[in-house]
């Protein structure tokens, strides 16, 4: 069954979505079948690419839309919201 | 922003000749210190601080793209310089692709707005397929130089 999420997340992390955070977020999309884009702006990003991602510009403070499709939707946009909460684990 | 801003004329090369990750790496902060963007004494730590900074994960984007980058204290202002190798280079990409663009970037401590900006700024253009594929088949010095210019100049993607 395809599902379809979508739902706002906030870059938290001091230092935005920069080369490594990227990475991080692309390895956990590439566990996931879904569609799964980061949105800013009229920018869309496909969350397995981390070029996609840098395009983005994301800096701590900015509002990304989350928009995942597919069969695993609902674990992939908890997994992604999950890094954003946890600050990418980094420190 | 435009490259011009951050990109050193005197430290692109369109033909590397180290054949792996280390040793385009080396070539590319020693054309940085030759073009006079750090000292000759900073060239050892910020190949090693780079090199470092690829052991948390490579900077290889994908579409055999690389940003290898790290901060340093030496530099007051985002300085960058780019190589293209024709036949690629095994940069341990996430997309295990060879990589045939490398932007390298060091910038100061104190502004990591500068750095994200600028891999905003790059990642942008290159995904205008037609900029990237002309990077790629870059023979010279001068062929990269006239295509930055042009994607200053917004002649991409239009």
């Amino acid at each position: 069954m395809i599902n379809n999420i979508k739902k706002t997340l906030t870059v938290n992390h001091a230092c935005g979505v920069h080369a490594r955070v990227a990475t991080i977020l692309a390895k956990k999309a590439n566990e996931f079948v879904s569609d799964i884009k980061l949105i800013k702006g009229s920018y869309a990003a496909d969350c397995r690419s981390v070029l996609d991602l840098l395009t983005l510009g994301a800096f701590k403070g900015d509002r990304l839309e989350l928009v995942v499709i597919g069969e695993d939707a609902a674990d992939a946009a908890g997994a992604i919201t999950a890094l954003f909460d946890a600050g990418f684990y980094e420190e | 922003m435009k490259f011009a801003d951050f990109i050193l004329p005197d430290a692109v090369s369109a033909e590397v000749k180290a054949s792996n990750k280390q040793g385009v790496i080396r070539e590319m902060v020693r054309s940085l210190v030759d073009a006079g963007g750090i000292k000759e004494s900073d060239y050892e730590p910020i190949v090693k601080a780079i090199v470092k900074r690829e052991e948390l994960g490579s900077t290889g984007i994908g579409r055999g793209i690389a940003v290898p980058h790290t901060k340093h204290e030496s530099v007051d202002r985002l300085v960058g310089c780019i190589a293209i190798s024709a036949d690629g280079i095994d940069f341990e990409s996430l997309d295990c692709e060879k990589v045939q663009l490398f932007f390298l970037l060091v910038s100061p401590y104190d502004r990591p707005g500068e750095h994200l900006r600028t891999l905003e700024h790059i990642t942008r253009q290159l995904k205008d397929d037609t900029f990237c594929r002309f990077l790629k088949q870059a023979k010279s010095k001068e062929d990269v130089l006239q295509l930055l210019e042009e994607a200053d100049n917004n002649s991409f993607g239009k």
